[in-house]
């Protein structure tokens, strides 16, 4: 497998939660050595989408190819492989609680080889380095700021040099600086790791114009665009207009009165 | 009458429907406790996700299991001398405090503290684990939440359920001591005289029984509502945690005691 060039395809895709279909048949592909973007509306299905490519939640319909492997036809055993070859940064990190961040961002590679603990925290204080937080190896997830948190979810997700990072809305919830540094370490990681996929789930338009190579749009379970930036930023779909120019849908009003009668009771209770 | 009649199957096909879902739900625990103990077996690596486990479920319980010990043997040494000074027996009371705990107060309440204590910790921690994506990380990290949670404390409870149980009846004995000899003036010699010649191996190898199987049940009980926290049809988020660990308190309790029943019928 270490010739093969990890591409992520999606053909026909279907799937969803029990019986609600959230993603309606996507097709895409997400290059090899990119970052590529999955954009989209709240709730449009990025998340899912980004648990399919996990494998945490099997396809209704259609298929993912990854590193030209159909994934979820492989066996038990090449599927844990490719696996293996992913790493993932999650919305709020998922570091375990009860783990210093030395022993979270060093976990796989405990659990997976026989490296001496020695060279294990080596090998995590450099990756706790490259995300600025080589001095927080012994602290617990709880003594860190969200920010810190999704650098150490970062640290992790890359401590087995993977060739496939997802991240999950990596710069949700950071203040300017911290989403700015955010983007800034996916550009690093990037240039540290050539061939690396990279897949970014977001709805940040400022970090997609920063980091984007691909972009991938999901609207309505389905994909509305998939290539480069620019080719992104000529579209002339209303909807991709709309989304990148943050319009609101013309049909949302805002509520401006609330009813005489209810704000003469609420203003009572107010005056109280 | 038709109306009646309607009513009776949709009551009826509820009955049905629960006695299928309850049924479904012991097969999926069963299965659970399988799956959790042949993982236990799995790699060398488990032997210190164990002693940690240990360490909670054990060593941290030591305090509160000799505190109820102590109490629950003083409690029967005194109700024990006042029932059988009765009878002009109380040289036996050596014996009664120590069959009951032995055989039947030692594992039960033994259990019944450490499930909440460590039981339902076990069941929060898993819990939140699972609503916060901790337990979908360690998938994607391709190590096995099952082996990597549930296992190690399976194993635990099996080790430290019996020893905490040991530990409970020779504190309580010591608390009938304390009551009996100390306080009401019966004879040292006699007190541990009657221990010694109305125990026997019989009485201990059935509490030790009873305290595996109870530890199996908590850790697996408590182990399973966590880990099923997102699947809960009655809440969603920290609700469905704080209402998973607490049916993984009642019904390890509520099961504790059917079991216990069951075993003692059958060692009789």
């Amino acid at each position: 497998m270490s010739t093969t060039t990890w591409d992520i395809d999606l053909q026909d895709l279907w799937g969803g939660y029990n019986n609600t279909k959230i993603l309606k048949g996507i097709n895409g592909s997400l290059p090899a050595g990119k970052i590529s973007v999955i954009l989209g509306g709240s709730g449009c299905g990025k998340s899912t989408l980004l648990r399919h490519i996990l494998g945490l939640n099997h396809p209704m319909q259609g298929k993912i190819h990854i590193g030209g492997h159909d994934f979820f036809s492989l066996p038990k055993d090449q599927f844990r492989k490719i696996r293996r070859r992913m790493g993932v940064l999650f919305q709020d990190g998922a570091l375990l609680g009860s783990l210093t961040l030395g022993e979270n961002v060093g976990l796989p590679l405990a659990e997976h080889t026989k490296l001496p603990p020695k060279t294990i925290r080596t090998i995590v204080l450099h990756k706790l380095g490259l995300v600025g937080l080589a001095d927080y190896i012994d602290y617990y997830p709880n003594e860190l700021s969200g920010g810190m948190r999704k650098r150490a979810g970062l640290a992790r997700a890359i401590v087995m040099d993977p060739e496939i990072l997802l991240c999950d809305e990596p710069t949700s919830g950071l203040d300017p600086i911290n989403a700015a540094e955010m983007d800034q370490l996916l550009l690093s990681m990037k240039e540290h790791f050539p061939s690396m996929s990279i897949v970014v789930v977001s709805h940040d338009l400022e970090s997609l114009y920063k980091i984007a190579d691909n972009v991938l749009v999901i609207h309505e379970g389905q994909a509305a665009y998939c290539g480069d930036l620019e080719g992104l930023k000529k579209h002339n779909d209303p909807y991709l207009k709309q989304l990148l120019g943050r319009q609101p849908n013309s049909t949302t009003q805002p509520v401006i009165s609330l009813g005489a009668d209810v704000q003469e009771e609420l203003s009572k209770w107010l005056k109280k | 009458m038709q109306q009646q009649t309607g009513t009776r199957t949709t009551a009826i096909a509820a009955l049905g429907r629960s006695t299928i879902d309850f049924v479904s739900s012991l097969g999926e625990i069963f299965l659970f406790l399988i799956e959790g103990v042949r993982l236990i077996f799995s790699s060398p690596k488990q032997l210190t996700k164990i002693i940690r486990q240990m360490y909670f479920i054990g060593s941290k319980s030591l305090f509160v299991i000799s505190l109820i010990g102590i109490f629950t043997g003083m409690v029967l040494g005194l109700q024990g001398y006042y029932t059988l000074v009765k009878f002009g027996s109380e040289g036996l009371l050596g014996a009664a405090v120590s069959l009951t705990l032995i055989r039947e107060l030692g594992p039960v309440l033994t259990a019944i503290m450490i499930t909440g204590r460590a039981g339902s910790s076990m069941a929060a921690e898993i819990g939140v684990m699972r609503i916060s994506d901790q337990i979908d990380a360690l998938d994607v990290m391709d190590i096995n939440p099952m082996a990597y949670l549930v296992s190690p404390r399976i194993a635990a409870s099996i080790i430290c359920f019996p020893l905490l149980t040991a530990l409970f009846d020779v504190i309580g004995i010591l608390g009938g001591y304390l009551t009996g000899v100390t306080m009401l003036g019966i004879n040292s010699g006699v007190y541990f005289y009657r221990i010694d010649t109305n125990v026997v191996m019989a009485d201990i190898t059935g509490g030790f029984l009873k305290a595996l199987v109870f530890g199996i049940i908590v850790a697996t009980i408590s182990c399973y509502q966590g880990y099923n926290t997102h699947r809960r049809t009655d809440s969603v988020g920290p609700e469905s945690v704080s209402n998973s660990t607490t049916a993984a308190v009642v019904l390890s309790c509520v099961l504790i005691l059917v079991s216990d029943y069951i075993i003692t019928s059958f060692l009789l």
